[in-house]
């Protein structure tokens, strides 16, 4: 590092007072001896003074009036914030009502729907499987199903079953299902 | 003699009136006059502050307002571990930052908004005049261009280390920033100052 460089960077300690005496004699010998480096410090020693001295600005008259109101307003806010608050909440409450609408439809629909979607699927499967009685072994377990009952009115027969007491239709109904579940056979792995 | 009195006097006052800390506390309290009085104390320094960042005095006076209503609405968040200058100086200091942000968006999207025949557009330099220098009133003009245009991490520093006078650690504080940063970016602000205004600075 040159004598100018070291000087330029200790310039500033020197101005906050934190260069020990050994530096700041070592300083002053440079200075002594380059008139750069002296330059440089004048102007540095001008330019804190300018900063130091630049005109004090002022705040308007009316700036403790303005806080004032402003502060005045800020507290009526607060005072009057319970009605605005109350609607706050009663739009929330209805903000939920109506979401849990929704959810409640949407759950009703998935499991109404779902299962039609499903067995529609089965059925057509089922169908052609049947129809042929040929079926070409892709990887998946595949059945053949005879006569297949609508899944969904499995289901609904199902529910029906679980709230009302055995009579005969629904003894029908389960000695139905099992034979369907006979009819199920594996056909290929 | 009457100057030593006048002295002895406002040194009464001053060891009499009550310290920012003890101020706050009594406004924590409910005491509004406490509140009163921090207005009226830190006003001026808080303005000379904001304005150097935003080089506007009525957009300075908004941000001040903007944090005695800060201080007044959050003042149970102050904490007696820390001096109450470097709070409300990071209070002025975050909102002017904000301020600063704000407008540089605007500026984007007036820009962005300009049609193709809207383009030669004059930004006025009022600094240009051959007889800028003679006056004083202009260079003091000029040197607080300068420091406007210092970039915001520099200029920051200068102003409350310069101008504001306050400590390197009060700074490190006040901005959030390590000891060492504050201080390199002082010396590297005032470093960019010296060049851009050695022209003013040799007279």
């Amino acid at each position: 590092m040159s004598p100018c460089q070291w000087f330029r960077e200790c310039i500033f300690d020197l101005f906050d007072g934190e260069l020990d005496i050994a530096r700041r004699k070592e300083l002053e010998r440079h200075m002594k001896e380059c008139p750069h480096c002296a330059s440089f410090l004048n102007q540095i020693r001008i330019l804190k003074s300018h900063l130091r001295n630049l005109m004090p600005i002022k705040t308007s008259d009316n700036f403790q009036i303005l806080l004032r109101e402003k502060i005045r307003r800020e507290v009526a806010g607060k005072r009057t914030s319970a009605v605005p608050s109350f609607y706050i909440t009663r739009r929330w409450v209805h903000a939920f009502g109506i979401a849990l609408i929704v959810i409640t439809v949407g759950f009703w629909v998935l499991d109404h729907h779902q299962p039609i979607f499903r067995s529609q699927e089965n059925a057509f499967q089922a169908i052609h499987s049947s129809s042929s009685f040929e079926s070409r072994f892709d990887g998946n377990i595949q059945y053949v199903v005879g006569d297949f009952t609508d899944r969904i009115s499995i289901s609904r027969e199902n529910k029906k079953r679980s709230t009302e007491t055995p009579n005969e239709d629904s003894l029908l109904l389960q000695k139905n299902l099992e034979e369907i579940k006979a009819r199920l056979t594996p056909v290929s792995f | 003699m009457l100057d030593k009195t006048n002295d002895k006097v406002d040194k009464k006052q001053v060891r009499n009136s009550p310290s920012d800390e003890e101020l706050i506390s009594r406004f924590q309290e409910g005491d509004i006059y406490a509140f009163e009085k921090i207005v009226q104390r830190y006003k001026d320094p808080l303005i000379n502050f904001v304005y150097h960042f935003l080089g506007d005095r009525i957009d300075a006076e908004d941000v001040i307002q903007e944090t005695f209503l800060r201080v007044f609405k959050k003042k149970h968040l102050y904490r007696k571990v820390a001096k109450f200058s470097t709070w409300i100086y990071t209070i002025a200091s975050n909102l002017a930052k904000t301020e600063l942000r704000r407008r540089r968006r605007r500026r984007i999207l007036s820009l962005s908004q300009m049609g193709y025949e809207s383009k030669d557009y004059d930004v006025p330099d009022i600094f240009s005049s051959p007889e800028r220098v003679v006056d004083s009133d202009m260079k003091e003009k000029e040197i607080r261009k300068e420091i406007e245009d210092l970039p915001i991490k520099f200029r920051e520093v200068v102003v409350l280390r310069d101008i504001q006078e306050f400590s390197y650690e009060e700074i490190s504080t006040i901005l959030n920033i390590p000891l060492g940063t504050v201080k390199s970016r002082v010396n590297r602000g005032r470093l960019r100052l010296q060049k851009n205004l050695r022209h003013l600075l040799d007279k």
